[in-house]
Parts: structure tokens; C-alpha cells; sequence
């Protein structure tokens, strides 16, 4: 019971990190970009920016590769918002060309040899957001796990990284990953479960 | 050993996905199996490990947005600007492929026809329309005016000659008929059409209009 109590604790503490920009919003954003206030793009990438970074640091494992593909990503978007159905749905459309192109970046293998996670890290004075007070196993989020999981994600079938990455990391709704990944709900969830397993065994003796 | 639907279940438990009732089932597993239990705990740690890491840095976004905002901007420009120069190419182009069509009508309205089919030269004669007379005859007062191809005239040398074939079957006063070539007759209203086509393609100089207007001494040849 215990064990299922922490479980659930888990999923509460997932609700909390979303930081998804409200879509009523975006889509007034969008229409205005459209009737060609520029301004209100900028407005856009600010509020999305973040999360973009996130998703693609993830993928890549690297801070200046993910910044370039963050760069080529809005700039693909504001060309071709006009193609983009649904303007409530930016976020979900703009994680797709994010994810789209930090994929293609990375079998472009233009990833940079030097420079993991944790040395950007490093470089941007940032540490993982370990919280002594939440128990022993934030010890987990040092910086030689920082690396190791790094890594291991770099070890997952590209779909099942993002589903995890999308999912569970960025707390992005099943749905929106799902219209990312161009598959159903249900297949986001066994990525994810997957993912899960795989990264389980990759971190076995860390976990 | 723990089956995939178990290990499934605990996943869906992590994401919040199960009812209360697969909450009820997967709780009364875990506090069974030990194995169950064991791996849940490792999930539950993957799940804060995944969680938990946040690189992301708290300051410097201002900056990256502005770097995007002008990238924008910088391409939005440069497309502009290529836009302007296409159009500025394609105005050169469709220029030049008037001029060059023009020229590509004036080369071929000049150039000698295939060998065996050319009549360069220019004469004038009595003949009755359709029945060129030889190369060098001249024009006379009344009737039919035929101008036939020939092979010797300064203007064939000269690379200026057409496939001149032309007939005038009618004076001052009425509508000309004209054939150019063998075998494409036009209807032309005046006679000062036959004296431009000609003047351009055998420097032939047709005054006043009529028949018995040619100016013979301003023959070429």
C-alpha cells in the first residue's frame, strides 16, 4: 500500500509541472500573427519557448544543438502558420516541428561530439532541481545520474523517447503527444510504458 | 516474475490512467507479491529521477526569444528580398524571351528555307499567279504581278532573303491579294503591306502600291 500511495503521489506531482500555455490564447495569438501583427508571434515564442527548449534538450542531450533547432523550429512555424488548422493547437503543432527536427537533426549527425546534458548544465549554472527535503530518492538526481539518464534516453527508439520525454517529462497531455507522435492515445501510452521498462533496466543499478 | 500487463498496470497507475477499481485490485497485488512490489518501487524511483531533473535554466529566455524574434525577421527579409529579385528576373526573363522571339521571327523570317527549297532571289514577273516565272524576270505594266524565288540576288548573299514567293493579283483601286510561299496564301487589304514584307526580305521597292507602280530601277539586281 505504501508503495501504491507513493505511486500515486507521483502522479499528483506530475499534474504540477505543467506549464502548458493556455490554447485560447495561443489561437488569438496565432489569428493576430496571421492578420500580420508580427508582434504577437514574439509572443508566442515566448510563451512556448521553454517548453520547445525542453522537449528538444531532451532529444538532443544538448543545449547549443537544441537552441538551433528551437531557432529553425519557430521560424519553420511562423512560415507556415498559415497551413495551421487549428490555431488552439500551436503548442501541439509547434512540439511536432520541434520534435520533427530535433529527430532529423540527430540523423543528420550533426550532434556535437562535446557537450552532454550535464555539462550544459554546467555551463548555464543550472543543477537538477534535487530537493533534499523531498526525501532520499532526489539523491537520485545528481549529476552522474543526470548523465546516465541522459544517456540512456539517447538508447530509446526515437518514438518511445518522445513519448517519454513528451509524456512524462515535459507533462504534456496524452492527446497532444498522440497528434505529435501521429498515433493514438492508447499507442502513446505503451511508448510510454516501454520507455519506462527500457529506461528501468538501462538504470537498474541507480534505481 | 513480473508479466507485462502487471508491469503495464503499474505504469498507467504512474500516469494517474487507472480506475478506482484496477487502484483497488493493483493495490492488493503489490502488498502480495513482493516482486510486484519490488518493481514498483523502481518505477516510482525512474518516475522522480524523469521528473526531477529539470535543466532548464531560469534566466537567459529573454534573450533567446530575441535572437529567434530577429531570425524571423532576418529570413521574412531575405525572403522579401529574393522575392523582389525573382521578380525582378522573371521581368528580364519574359524581356528577354520577347527579344529573343522577336529576333527568333525576324532570324527565321530571313533564313534561307532547307536546301532544294529555296528561292532567295527576287523577280518580278507577268506569269499568272501560281506560275513563278524564272529567276531574274521582271515586271511589267498590267496584269498579274508574280515575284519569284531566285538564287542570285546580293540580298541571298547577304543572308537577308526569305522564302519569297509572292503574287499580286489585283491594281490600285482594289483590295491585293498576296501569297507568300508556295503554299500559304494571305489576304492583305493594301498594297503597301506587300511593299513592307518586301522591302524587308528583298529590299524590293514597291511605289504607290499598284502594279504598275514597281519600281524597277530599285531592284537589287
Amino acid at each position: 500500500m505504501e508503495a501504491f500511495t507513493c505511486l500515486m503521489v507521483m502522479s499528483e506531482s506530475a499534474e504540477s509541472y505543467s506549464q502548458a500555455p493556455e490554447p485560447s490564447a495561443d489561437a488569438e495569438l496565432v489569428r493576430r500573427t496571421l492578420a500580420g501583427e508580427r508582434q504577437a508571434f514574439d509572443q508566442l515564442i515566448v510563451r512556448h519557448q521553454r517548453q520547445a527548449m525542453a522537449v528538444s534538450l531532451r532529444l538532443l542531450g544538448n543545449w547549443q544543438d537544441a537552441s538551433d533547432v528551437l531557432q529553425d523550429a519557430f521560424c519553420k512555424g511562423f512560415k507556415s502558420l498559415a497551413s495551421l488548422q487549428k490555431p488552439e493547437a500551436f503548442g501541439g503543432w509547434l512540439m511536432r516541428i520541434v520534435s520533427n527536427l530535433s529527430l532529423n537533426y540527430r540523423r543528420g549527425r550533426k550532434l556535437r561530439l562535446v557537450g552532454s546534458l550535464d555539462e550544459d548544465l554546467e555551463q548555464t549554472g543550472q543543477e537538477p532541481a534535487a530537493n533534499e527535503s523531498a526525501g532520499p530518492m532526489r539523491v537520485l538526481l545528481s549529476r552522474e545520474l543526470g548523465k546516465r539518464l541522459t544517456e540512456a534516453l539517447k538508447q530509446l527508439p526515437e518514438k518511445q523517447r518522445l513519448a517519454i520525454v513528451l509524456f512524462t517529462i515535459e507533462n504534456q497531455p496524452q492527446k497532444q503527444v498522440a497528434q505529435t507522435l501521429d498515433c493514438s492515445v492508447e499507442a502513446v501510452k505503451w511508448h510510454v510504458f516501454q520507455a519506462r521498462k527500457k529506461l528501468k533496466e538501462l538504470l537498474k543499478d541507480c534505481l | 516474475m513480473i508479466d507485462e500487463t502487471q508491469e503495464f498496470l503499474l505504469s498507467q497507475a504512474l500516469d494517474g490512467q487507472l480506475s478506482d477499481a484496477q487502484i483497488r485490485v493493483l493495490d492488493e497485488q503489490l502488498r502480495s507479491d513482493e516482486q510486484l512490489a519490488l518493481e514498483a518501487g523502481q518505477y516510482e524511483k525512474l518516475d522522480d529521477f524523469l521528473h526531477g531533473v529539470t535543466p532548464l535554466p531560469q534566466k537567459g529566455w529573454d534573450d533567446l526569444a530575441a535572437v529567434i524574434s530577429h531570425r524571423i525577421d532576418l529570413q521574412t527579409s531575405q525572403r522579401a528580398a529574393s522575392a523582389q529579385r525573382w521578380r525582378w528576373a522573371g521581368g528580364l526573363a519574359i524581356a528577354a524571351a520577347v527579344v529573343l522571339s522577336i529576333g527568333g521571327a525576324l532570324w527565321f523570317s530571313h533564313a534561307p528555307g532547307p536546301a532544294g527549297e529555296q528561292s532567295p532571289s527576287v523577280a518580278i514577273s507577268t506569269q499568272p499567279p501560281g506560275q513563278p516565272a524564272p529567276a531574274g524576270a521582271l515586271a511589267s505594266r498590267g496584269g498579274a504581278v508574280v515575284i519569284v524565288g531566285g538564287t542570285d540576288t546580293p540580298a541571298v548573299a547577304a543572308g537577308l532573303q526569305v522564302q519569297v514567293f509572292a503574287s499580286v493579283t489585283s491594281h490600285v483601286g482594289g483590295p491585293i491579294s498576296v501569297q507568300i510561299g508556295p503554299s500559304e496564301p494571305r489576304e492583305n487589304t493594301t498594297q503597301i503591306d506587300v511593299a513592307e514584307l518586301l522591302v524587308q526580305s528583298t529590299r524590293v521597292m514597291i511605289a504607290g502600291g499598284a502594279a504598275e507602280n514597281w519600281d524597277a530601277t530599285r531592284l537589287p539586281f
